[in-house]
């Protein structure tokens, strides 16, 4: 049986639906074309290179960046430790929001272990942004190398002022790594503007892509001190054993993911066209509904009910396990949420939830408003009943 | 028309360096690279011999990712010591 995209509420996770012509353009990438990309001269190939290419360009258009300067990787994870790998010295201090996502956390734990890194915190406000003020004092205090956040949180939606901070990590020298997973898509995005120095994105979320795709995006500065997480074959400088030492073709070894890219890339057009701010817009008045919603529900805790910028994501606390509502939602309703920590534990630790976690909702921009209603409909007929 | 053609370090400056000589109105157009030229599996783009200087000029921020500049006879490139 085919999921229901009505009742699917998980876009946190994975856009779903996506729009036809991301599924048009797979089907066409796979049936016409499926060649390779920089690896030979025939036409399969070349339309594979004019593929990588063009999303590259589109991937800068929307979002800022140069397309010189713009990796393909398979998902905003291995951007986030690509960019970290290569910008942290040893021993250096790296400060991070208090929103992190494990993408985030576990490298830099990592990197602390085997490195020599020392973490700093950055204090968030009530809703876990953290002010541009806050930073500075965190910056002046401590001297990190960097500053790694999440853009919007996946456990509440709450979005980072990402201009505001990239401006304090600019004045200060501070290489500003922003992990733009569950936003890029959704929220206005402009590397260039907003002096981001790595900007780490996923394919399959608000960019309406497939799995397995993703990309970093790099400043003029950072794409200098870029170092390969993997080696392999390139199609470039294949008489040396060793990797080249120019972007893209440094970080992108072994057979690009040119299926993938084609899906993001009609991806990626079809959010061109409609512009990210309408996007955003749409979005956010479903997170609007979905939070006046539960407000009304006795029981509910809402992490996220907040009126600053955010993703159209909400989380929610109950008198009922996170498990067991959302095993009953799915039961009972073919409600499809996510339960836990949503690899997120110091996001959930922030809002007083760890261990046990929320139920997050994440409407898409396919929700219909109904479907909204349904749901927190659905979560009150359950708290009603509980025991 | 004689035929040359300019090599570049990767696939993404080829097309890179294509889609500008395109938009700025050149007749361009891509094709193997021999492999006696560059051992990778690559594209080399071939441009008009009298247009040579122009093009260079109008690719002059691409110049350190450009590998090499030959006259094409038939499946042969002759290096050409000046213009790359």
């Amino acid at each position: 049986m085919a999921a229901d995209a009505r009742r699917y509420f998980d876009n946190a996770a994975i856009s779903f639906p996506k729009p036809p012509e991301v599924y048009d353009a797979l089907d066409r990438w796979a049936r016409e074309w499926g060649g390779t990309a920089g690896r030979a001269a025939h036409p399969s190939a070349i339309a594979g290179s004019r593929l990588l290419f063009d999303l590259r360009r589109a991937l800068a258009a929307l979002l800022g960046g140069d397309a010189d300067r713009i990796a393909l990787t398979k998902n905003a994870t291995e951007a986030i430790n690509v960019a970290l790998n290569s910008l942290l010295p040893d021993g250096a201090v790296v400060a991070h929001g208090p929103l992190e996502h494990n993408a985030v956390m576990r490298p830099l734990a990592h990197l602390a272990q085997t490195r020599g890194l020392r973490l700093v915190e950055a204090p968030g406000d009530a809703s876990g942004r953290v002010t541009p003020a806050a930073l500075a004092a965190l910056i002046e205090r401590e001297r990190p190398a960097a500053f790694v956040t999440l853009h919007a949180s996946n456990v509440c939606g709450v979005a980072q002022d990402v201009a505001a901070l990239g401006e304090v990590c600019r004045r200060r020298g501070v290489w500003f790594v922003l992990d733009a997973a569950q936003s890029a898509g959704s929220l206005p995005l402009d590397a260039a503007a907003m002096h981001i120095d790595a900007l780490c994105l996923a394919g399959h979320k608000s960019l309406f892509g497939p799995t397995g795709i993703g990309a970093l995006a790099l400043s003029e500065r950072a794409a200098e001190r870029m170092q390969p997480l993997i080696r392999g074959g390139t199609g470039s400088q294949s008489d040396r054993e060793t990797m080249p030492d120019f972007l893209p073709d440094c970080l992108e070894a072994g057979t690009p993911n040119t299926f993938g890219a084609a899906g993001l890339l009609a991806g990626v057009r079809w959010l061109a066209t409609r512009t990210v701010e309408a996007v955003a817009r749409e979005e956010r008045a479903r997170r609007d509904r979905l939070v006046e919603r539960l407000r009304g529900i006795s029981g509910v805790r809402i992490f996220g009910d907040d009126p600053g910028p955010a993703a159209a994501v909400v989380s929610i606390a109950t008198p009922l396990a996170p498990s067991d509502l959302a095993q009953l939602l799915d039961a009972r309703y073919g409600l499809a949420v996510r339960a836990g920590l949503h690899c997120a534990p110091r996001a959930h630790r922030f809002f007083g939830t760890f261990p046990a976690g929320t139920v997050r909702l994440a409407p898409g921009l396919f929700t219909p408003p109904a479907a909204i209603d349904e749901a927190a409909d659905a979560i009150a007929e359950i708290l009603r009943s509980a025991p | 028309m004689t035929a040359c053609a300019l090599v570049f370090r990767s696939v993404h400056d080829v097309l890179k360096a294509e889609a500008r000589l395109k938009e700025l109105g050149y007749a361009v157009r891509l094709i193997p690279t021999p492999k006696q030229v560059n051992p990778d599996c690559g594209l080399a783009l071939q441009i008009a011999c009298d247009e040579m200087a122009a093009v260079v000029a109008a690719l002059d921020d691409m110049r350190p990712r450009m590998t090499g500049a030959y006259r094409v006879d038939g499946a042969a490139f002759e290096k050409l010591e000046a213009a790359g």
